[in-house]
């Protein structure tokens, strides 16, 4: 494996090599290419928010992408709830389109995702932090499909007043192919509109809008065995569901998110400041009314990232800091039903046998300094090269902790990558790689076992989370222009990433992703 | 520089407001306050054992009273099954409290122990009721057997003998309860409620010994009605429940059965115990009483509280119990109680139905080579479950208390 990475990475820098000195003069197009779309976040500041209001500063009057691709992705270390093996065949289209002053942006997508070496979760959704997931320890193949539709709308009120309005929906239907089979009905929505304010020199935006998330699990049995079920409670711990030859549970969580933005802007400066907070309470119920709670996972979660960007002559030079923290508290409940009997009538009360705040808290902070050079040639993008340090501190604590445990892991991941435009005669070449190291400069676990818990599920998260790893990453992109008005350009992406575990509490395992599409743009 | 500072105080004051999260759950003090039954004379209430067991993760704490009959523990906030047991030559006494919700608000539980005289007599030795699989991976509970021992030195008369299981026989909680949410005085029998035949000195049991009471007598290993992957072969069976009204059981030849003196289903054609766990009742109606009077007065029976169904069920006086083992599901979540804490403090189960396992009361002494099984009505402490089943068999070692 280390050969191929390596084979790849010489194969990139020789055509890089090749097609920079025969790119001469030739420049790139950009405008109705598939880097429009790639480069937007930096010819669209305000693309870097979820302020909707800033798709008025999209310079182009139309584009849009077609694109059908797969994605392969084996990793031997990885989260005990996530999949070992996905297979993924995805196609979307996306487009921006102005009407008069009106932006109008549009997006829909199908996702076909096999999964392999799947236990501990039926969820389908693979959310390392969250304790409360509904699980088994029977693998099998499980498929998810599902449809992604976003689009939104801004308008400029006046020279300086833009508004706009994004509307996010997916939806995924998933199921395994064995018993005990889960069959989930993932729906998420969101509604963010948004505001910015353009002077001259300072412009401010800002935008809320709520967040509705719900993922119903019917379980069945079809031969005539009964199953054990886990509802996990983080650290691996677990309430056990016995012998069930059906089971439901619904994961449903709201919340919201308010983001304000802040750019300031010099001749060839910029500063753009966005600040970022997000509330999300989730809540896992079961029972036939759905009424019964297992577990809330209440979310906040902050983030500041500042773009700054200087340009000079036909150098972009961009520095970037990024800061993220969620804090997650975990409230575990246990409830039954009762049925009262009243004379003649009955009725079913709910009563909560314990209800304890402050049962599993897990805390991440991120924290990312990039730099990016980006040098240009008549305007067009040359090469591009960045580097960036990452520092990452996660911990995880099972209240009480004399009786269940805690972890805490410092990692810092420095990154380096290289991203070259080449062009021969209609064709142009976009290779790009990258290498990055990850270090873990601290950590730390106590983890208690009882008679219901998993020790094999915390070890290896633990595991997962502080391995020392080299990771690499290579692809290229070819685009290809056309004649054809309708029809402007068709392109193929192929990328690679593989990552090594050299540590001794990996065993020295490897993670291989594989991602390769192709598109049109018209 | 102006704007790093700018960013790096709104990083702090973000990191300041999310941080300011609360504190984690925390272990409380509890005090369990043990106190001996009313009348009783014994004023020693010191290293009485109290065991505490978390509802949700099982997790379990064992501490001894002091001088005063009081144990602190510290635990976490939840739900909690309490008891505390203590034995004398004379009695053995148990305590038990469900479902005890310790938080902030509520430190404290007082547990009233129940005395239980030792005095021998018959016991449940051993139950089969989770079934087996077949080799083709269904399942069968036709092998089901209870095992009775005399577990006194006196020769014991099965005539008159009755057996049988309590309503709910599933995972949910009992409606025969009372105000306060323990167990009625009146048991309710569901399904077909046995007895033994006889005249009175007809079937005696001698001391140390056993009988097998087996749902269908046959070899359950070999025979072609029965289960290749059944553990057991019940061809030996001293005794069997044989529905004859159903017209579907098989009547094994040469095991005598018993009399099936009601039942609250014709359609079943098998005397079947759940095979997730019931609770199981030995009783003998009062001297005088024969069981055709018994059944023909309409006054023993009731329909379930709360429900609409015409079901009658035969209600037995805890007072007539011999013998009775809380048999539950292995989920803690569906562990109700149906039996009072003075007939079974506890609870015994096994850990799935259909693994071809059995709970088996633990061999208390061994005396001349005969056995004298543990006996002070707490299953929890008299009973091991998950055990390969053992019929006509009895331990030759003392089991581990």
């Amino acid at each position: 494996m280390h050969i191929l990475i390596t084979r790849i990475l010489c194969l990139a820098i020789l055509l890089s090599g090749i097609f920079h000195s025969a790119s001469g003069a030739d420049t790139l197009q950009v405008a109705n290419s598939k880097l429009y779309f790639d480069n937007l976040p930096l010819t669209n500041i305000w693309a870097n928010s979820t302020n909707p209001a800033g798709l008025t500063f999209c310079n182009s009057r139309q584009i849009s992408l077609v694109e059908a691709g797969y994605s392969f992705s084996k990793k031997e270390l990885k989260s005990p709830v996530e999949p070992g093996l996905i297979n993924s065949f995805y196609a979307k289209t996306r487009g921006y389109k102005k009407i008069g002053k009106l932006t109008f942006f549009g997006s829909f997508g199908y996702d076909n995702e096999q999964y392999r070496d799947l236990l501990y979760n039926n969820t389908l959704v693979f959310d390392t932090d969250n304790p409360y997931i509904l699980g088994d320890t029977i693998g099998g193949k499980q498929n998810k499909e599902g449809f992604l539709l976003e689009g939104a709308a801004a308008y400029p009120i006046n020279e300086r007043i833009s508004i706009g309005i994004d509307v996010d929906y997916q939806n995924y239907v998933g199921s395994k192919q064995k018993d005990p089979r889960n069959r989930n009905d993932i729906s998420s929505f969101t509604i963010t509109p948004g505001l910015i304010y353009n002077g001259s020199k300072i412009s401010a935006g800002i935008s809320a809008g709520p967040l509705i998330f719900n993922n119903d699990i019917s379980i069945s049995v079809m031969d005539d065995g009964k199953y054990n079920l886990f509802q996990f409670l983080g650290f691996g711990y677990f309430k056990s569901i016995r012998n069930i030859t059906s089971y439901e549970n619904t994961y449903f969580g709201k919340g919201y998110q308010t983001e304000v933005q802040l750019r300031y802007r010099k001749e060839s400066y910029s500063n753009f400041l966005v600040v970022n907070y997000k509330n999300y309470i989730e809540e896992v119920r079961y029972g036939n009314t759905k009424r019964l709670i297992d577990g809330i996972s209440g979310r906040d979660g902050f983030s500041a990232c500042n773009y700054q960007s200087f340009r000079k002559n036909d150098n972009l030079h961009q520095l970037n800091i990024f800061f993220h923290m969620m804090n997650l508290d975990g409230t575990e409940v246990m409830q039954h039903s009762k049925t009262i009997i009243a004379g003649l009538y009955t009725y079913d009360t709910l009563i909560t046998d314990s209800w304890v705040e402050g049962k599993h808290i897990v805390s991440n902070y991120d924290g990312t300094i990039e730099y990016i050079f980006t040098r240009y040639n008549k305007s067009r993008e040359k090469y591009r090269v960045n580097l960036s340090v990452t520092a990452g501190y996660q911990s995880a604590y099972h209240y009480p902790v004399q009786n269940y445990g805690f972890q805490e892991i410092l990692n810092l991941l420095v990154y380096s990558g290289y991203k070259t435009y080449l062009k021969c005669k209609s064709l142009a070449i976009v290779p790009e790689f990258g290498i990055g190291y990850r270090k873990n400069l601290s950590k730390s676990m106590n983890y208690v076992v009882t008679p219901l818990s998993i020790p094999e599920l915390q070890e290896q998260d633990y595991i997962t989370r502080h391995s020392d790893l080299i990771k690499a990453n290579a692809g290229v992109t070819l685009l290809k222009r056309t004649n054809n008005k309708s029809l402007s350009e068709y392109f193929l992406n192929l990328n690679t990433t593989y990552t090594y575990f050299p540590g001794s509490d990996s065993g020295g395992k490897n993670n291989i992703f594989l991602i390769g599409s192709v598109g049109l743009i018209f | 520089m102006r704007k790093l500072i700018v960013f790096f105080v709104i990083i702090l004051t973000g990191v300041f407001l999310i941080s300011c999260r609360k504190e984690g759950a925390k272990l409380y003090e509890v005090s369990i306050t043990v106190t001996y039954p009313a009348g009783y004379s014994y004023t020693d209430l010191s290293n009485i054992k109290v065991t505490v067991m978390n509802n949700l993760s099982s997790r379990q704490d064992t501490d001894r009273t002091n001088a005063s009959g009081i144990s602190y523990l510290l635990l976490e906030e939840g739900t909690y099954t309490v008891s505390a047991s203590f034995q004398t030559t004379e009695f053995a006494f148990n305590g038990n409290s469900e479902t005890v919700s310790f938080n902030p608000a509520n430190l404290n539980l007082k547990i009233n122990l129940v005395a239980v005289a030792l005095k021998g007599g018959l016991v449940f030795k051993e139950v089969y009721y989770s079934g087996s699989k077949t080799p083709a991976g269904t399942n069968y509970y036709s092998d089901q057997f209870h095992e009775i021992y005399n577990n006194s030195d006196q020769v014991i008369y099965l005539d008159g003998l009755c057996i049988g299981t309590l309503e709910p026989m599933g995972t949910t909680a009992s409606a025969w309860v009372k105000s306060d949410g323990t167990p009625r005085d009146s048991l309710p029998i569901t399904y077909h409620t046995w007895m033994w035949p006889g005249t009175g000195t007809t079937n005696p049991l001698a001391p140390r010994t056993s009988v097998v009471l087996a749902q269908d007598g046959i070899d359950h290993k070999t025979d072609p009605a029965g289960n290749p992957g059944s553990p057991v072969n019940l061809g030996g069976a001293h005794w069997e429940t044989y529905v004859q009204t159903s017209g579907k059981d098989t009547d094994s030849p040469g095991v005598p059965n018993l009399i099936c003196i009601y039942t609250t289903s014709t359609a079943m054609f098998d005397w079947l115990s759940a095979v997730g766990g019931g609770a199981i009742v030995l009783f003998r109606l009062p001297t005088g009483l024969d069981y055709q009077t018994f059944v023909n007065n309409p006054a023993n029976f009731e329909k379930k509280p709360g429900s609409a169904a015409a079901t009658q069920y035969l209600m037995v006086d805890k007072s007539w119990v011999i013998d009775a083992i809380e048999e539950v599901n292995a989920d803690p979540t569906k562990q109700f109680k149906r039996l009072h804490t003075s007939i079974d403090a506890g609870k015994v189960s096994c850990s799935s139905s259909y693994n071809s396992k059995s709970i088996r009361r633990k061999a208390d002494k061994i005396i001349d080579g005969k056995v004298i099984y543990k006996d002070t009505n707490n299953s929890t402490v008299d009973f091991l479950g998950d055990l390969i089943p053992t019929p006509f068999i009895h331990p030759t070692t003392v089991d581990v208390k």
